[in-house]
């Protein structure tokens, strides 16, 4: 169950930023919380962070103006190829005969009947793959935009990370003069043991 | 003006110094408050506090005991500090010259 908890709580994180991501299961860890108090902490977060997305104007507009639109298009074009499909191979599994193949006009309906099919259910297959891409890119365009909305952020990372870097290698017994004199520019006390 | 919780989130950064990161302000909140703090709602006000520009925020160094995975550290800028003692004033002078009475008890402030 415990494992079952952790592997959703996973799964869920997919929706944060990496760097939140990282920060939350952080503390997850070393709040030590069981896999279902996790899943309780992340199920609020995830639920908070959508909640967010959909307080804007945007969202409504894309979700009347493109999603609402886009996906009725595709269940009525499913549901016709689908009906048509069902009918036809309904009729060719049950009278079924090898006359079917021996007689060319009925041979060139069949060909013809198996070559629409399949068109149409590659062109399904693409429409929903480009719908998975659209939301992919608009998932993505939402992280970037938090990630802007949080002022310095992204222009401090690498200074920070590059600051953990020389605090590690100062930390080491095998003291990097550079290392050294880079937390003394920056004003920031050695850490050790971490 | 701060919100309730976003001052108290602001109080515990202000009370780490450099320490303060998400784990420990919310066990510093649960600790002085006796009130459970999730990580959604302290997430989201830390959001909030650094889109306002009271705090700033970057990511920390990575801990065994975190599985590796880095912190998010927060410190309280100079006009987070200037709002939360604004907040402190306004609820120490709303509050002069207040009874709270309930039906058993009456306390003077």
């Amino acid at each position: 169950m415990n494992r079952i908890c952790w592997w959703l709580v996973a799964k869920l994180s997919r929706g944060l930023t990496p760097d939140e991501r990282d920060a939350v299961r952080g503390d997850f860890a070393e709040l030590r919380l069981t896999g279902g108090q996790a899943l309780r902490e992340m199920l609020g977060l995830v639920a908070r962070r959508e909640a967010e997305a959909w307080r804007g104007r945007r969202a409504w507009i894309v979700l009347a103006g493109a999603v609402i639109p886009l996906a009725m298009l595709l269940g009525v074009v499913s549901n016709r190829i689908a009906d048509t499909g069902a009918v036809y191979g309904w009729l060719y599994v049950n009278n079924w005969s090898p006359a079917i193949l021996d007689t060319p006009g009925a041979r060139r309906d069949f060909f013809q009947f198996v070559q629409k099919f399949a068109l149409q259910c590659a062109a399904l297959i693409g429409a929903s793959w480009i719908g998975g891409i659209v939301a992919r890119l608009a998932r993505a365009a939402r992280h970037r935009d938090q990630r802007r909305a949080v002022p310095g952020r992204p222009a401090d990372r690498p200074r920070v990370r590059a600051l953990d870097g020389a605090r590690r290698r100062a930390s080491s017994p095998a003291l990097s003069l550079k290392a050294a004199c880079r937390l003394n520019e920056a004003g920031l006390p050695r850490r050790c043991g971490t | 003006m701060l919100g309730e919780f976003e001052y108290v989130v602001v109080a515990a950064a202000v009370r780490l110094g450099d320490d303060a990161y998400g784990a420990a302000i919310r066990q510093e909140i649960e600790d002085t408050t006796k009130r459970r703090c999730s990580t959604g709602s302290l997430y989201t006000a830390l959001d909030r506090l650094e889109s306002k520009g009271l705090i700033k925020t970057w990511m920390g160094g990575a801990t065994a005991e975190r599985g590796g995975r880095a912190k998010r550290m927060i410190r309280v800028t100079p006009h987070g500090i200037r709002a939360a003692a604004a907040f402190y004033d306004a609820v120490i002078h709303v509050s002069r010259g207040v009874v709270w009475t309930t039906p058993h008890t009456k306390v003077r402030s």
